[in-house]
This record gives C-alpha cells, sequence and structure tokens, in this order.
C-alpha cells in the first residue's frame, strides 16, 4: 500500500513537474515582404507599430531568457541575402526584465541572440508579452526569385 | 525523488519557428542617355570623334535573372543630312571607353568598325547577372572617304540587350 501511495505520489509530482515549465507562443504572423525591387528597403510593421507578437512564461522560478535568430540566410537557388540586410527590433514588451537592445534595430544572426533576460517574479506562470517589428533591405545585386528562411525564438534557462 | 531535482529543468527549453519569405523582383532593363549621332560639318578626308576623351553617350544594362546577357549595337544609317547620301557602314567605329561591368577586355580598345550586322559590344560576365548595373560608355569614330560630299552625317544605331547570342 505504502509502495502505491508513493507511485502515486510520484506521478502526482511528475505531473506538477510537467506543468512547472517554460512555455512560449507566437500570433503566428509569419513574415512575408512580398515583392521587392533591387535595393528597396521595407519594414514590417502590419500592425502599427509591430508585426507579430510573441508570450512567454515559465513557473519555474528561475530566470529565464527569450532569444532569436534565423535558421539560415534567406536563400534561393544557392544564393542568399546577407544576414546584415535583415534586422529585426523588439517594439514593446509588458516584462519588467532587461531588454537587449534599447529598442533598435539589430541584424540577425545563425546564433541566438538574446533579446530579453526575465526580471523578479516573471517565473511564476504570468505571461509575457514581446512584440516585434522587421526590417528588410534588398542588395543591388541579388538575382530574382523566392527567398526563404525561418526564424526560431528561443525561450530557455540557460543564458 | 532525485530524479525531480533543479538541474534536469535548467535544461528546458523552448523553440517556435516563424517563415520569412521575399520575392526579389526580376529586371532586365536597358536605357540610352543621348540616341544622336550628329557629327556636325566634315570635310572629305576628315576624321571626327564623338566623345573624345571621354564619352559620347551611355549604355546602362541591368538584369538579375541569372543568365548571360549581350549587348549587340546595329548601325542602320550614316547619311548625310538633307540628302539622300548614304555612307558605307564601315566609315564609322566605335569604342567602349569606360565600362562599369565585370568583362572589361574591351574597355580602352581600338575602334571598331560597324557592319551590316549586329556587333556584339559586351559580354556579361561575374555579378553582372545578379543585377549590377553596367554603364557602358561609347566614342566614335567618322572618317569620311575622300570621294564623298562634306556636310553634316548623322548615323542612328539600334542597341539590343539579349539573352541569346
Amino acid at each position: 500500500m505504502k509502495k502505491i501511495a508513493l507511485i502515486a505520489l510520484m506521478i502526482f509530482i511528475f505531473s506538477l513537474s510537467a506543468y512547472a515549465a517554460l512555455e512560449i507562443s507566437t500570433d503566428h504572423r509569419s513574415l512575408f515582404f512580398g515583392l521587392m525591387k533591387l535595393g528597396e528597403e521595407k519594414g514590417l510593421a502590419q500592425l502599427g507599430v509591430y508585426h507579430n507578437q510573441i508570450t512567454c512564461s515559465s513557473t519555474n522560478g528561475n530566470t529565464w531568457y527569450l532569444k532569436i535568430n534565423l535558421l539560415q540566410p534567406l536563400s534561393f537557388a544557392g544564393e542568399t541575402i546577407p544576414l546584415e540586410n535583415f534586422q529585426w527590433q523588439l517594439v514593446w514588451t509588458n516584462g519588467n526584465g532587461t531588454q537587449v537592445g534599447n529598442y533598435q534595430y539589430k541584424p540577425f544572426s545563425l546564433f541566438p541572440d538574446l533579446v530579453y533576460t526575465s526580471g523578479p517574479g516573471e517565473a511564476s506562470g504570468q505571461g509575457i508579452n514581446f512584440q516585434f517589428k522587421y526590417s528588410l533591405k534588398i542588395p543591388e545585386v541579388q538575382l530574382s526569385g523566392v527567398y526563404n528562411t525561418a526564424i526560431r525564438f528561443t525561450l530557455t534557462e540557460v543564458l | 525523488m532525485a530524479f525531480f531535482s533543479q538541474p534536469a529543468e535548467a535544461l528546458e527549453l523552448k523553440l517556435e519557428d516563424l517563415s520569412a519569405s521575399v520575392e526579389v523582383a526580376a529586371v532586365f532593363s536597358l536605357s540610352l542617355d543621348n540616341p544622336h549621332l550628329a557629327f556636325g560639318l566634315i570635310n572629305p578626308g576628315e576624321n571626327k570623334i564623338l566623345g573624345e576623351g571621354h564619352f559620347f553617350h551611355e549604355a546602362k544594362c541591368r538584369s538579375n535573372n541569372g543568365r548571360s546577357w549581350y549587348l549587340k549595337a546595329q548601325l542602320i544609317s550614316l547619311r548625310l543630312l538633307g540628302k539622300e547620301y548614304s555612307l558605307p557602314y564601315s566609315c564609322l567605329k566605335w569604342k567602349i571607353s569606360e565600362s562599369t561591368g565585370a568583362y572589361r577586355q574591351q574597355t580602352g580598345s581600338d575602334f571598331t568598325a560597324f557592319s551590316s550586322e549586329p556587333e556584339l559590344v559586351y559580354t556579361s560576365e561575374g555579378d553582372d547577372p545578379k543585377g549590377r548595373e553596367v554603364i557602358l560608355r561609347f566614342q566614335y569614330s567618322l572618317t569620311l572617304p575622300r570621294e564623298a560630299p562634306a556636310g553634316n552625317y548623322v548615323g542612328q544605331i539600334i542597341f539590343t540587350m539579349t539573352e541569346g547570342t
């Protein structure tokens, strides 16, 4: 009987542990820049001041970090658009932690760049929202075609 | 209970991916800043150069579809203004005096005589087919044959940018 109770307790704790986790979600607004000419620069902020929103939460009680990176440069048929031409900017957050970049555009990197470090009391389950906008400049010399990539948001407790 | 401890949670990580795309527009263009070749008064046996020392006019070519392109020039008339008299096409010669393109072999070379056929004046190379604007600056040389009448001679050239030789 003791053994069964212990197993039940372990399952309960395991369930709690499963809920006590990091969560990240997006509003699923992909970045579609459409047709752009050579040398053209375009900002994506279709909702007025921002393009999409990311929500992070943690119940682990630990400091957490939001990072951003590209999985590959915008690519087409072996051609790429230079990373420095594609930039992101955090325009708003309701968090009280530390945001990196001082609300300025930063070029994307292939390695996760730190966007935000959670503040006190931000690891007890409440959702912290982040609003982003983006900018892309097509170089003067660039092959025509449809270039694709993916942006990755990472929520982690490892800096 | 040790296997529910903090170290396992410290490695926790969550990811969300969003796609991004852009279509870079295709461009295939040719422009010429001054289409009129006017040599002014020229006498039999005399030679005149348009654009001497620098250039007479410039053609701007641009393509970013990745395929090689070619610029050709065809002289379609070379005549005495106000008369029915025409000169042989070989009296007029062309030269690229400056180029911003990757292919520079022809820049600064000697004048080449026109013929009745389109002349290949430039072949794209390097980054030219990826959208680099190639500016080609031309000079022209006209030598009036001794048997030709003096007067004001004008020429008409058609430039063609193509992806085929």
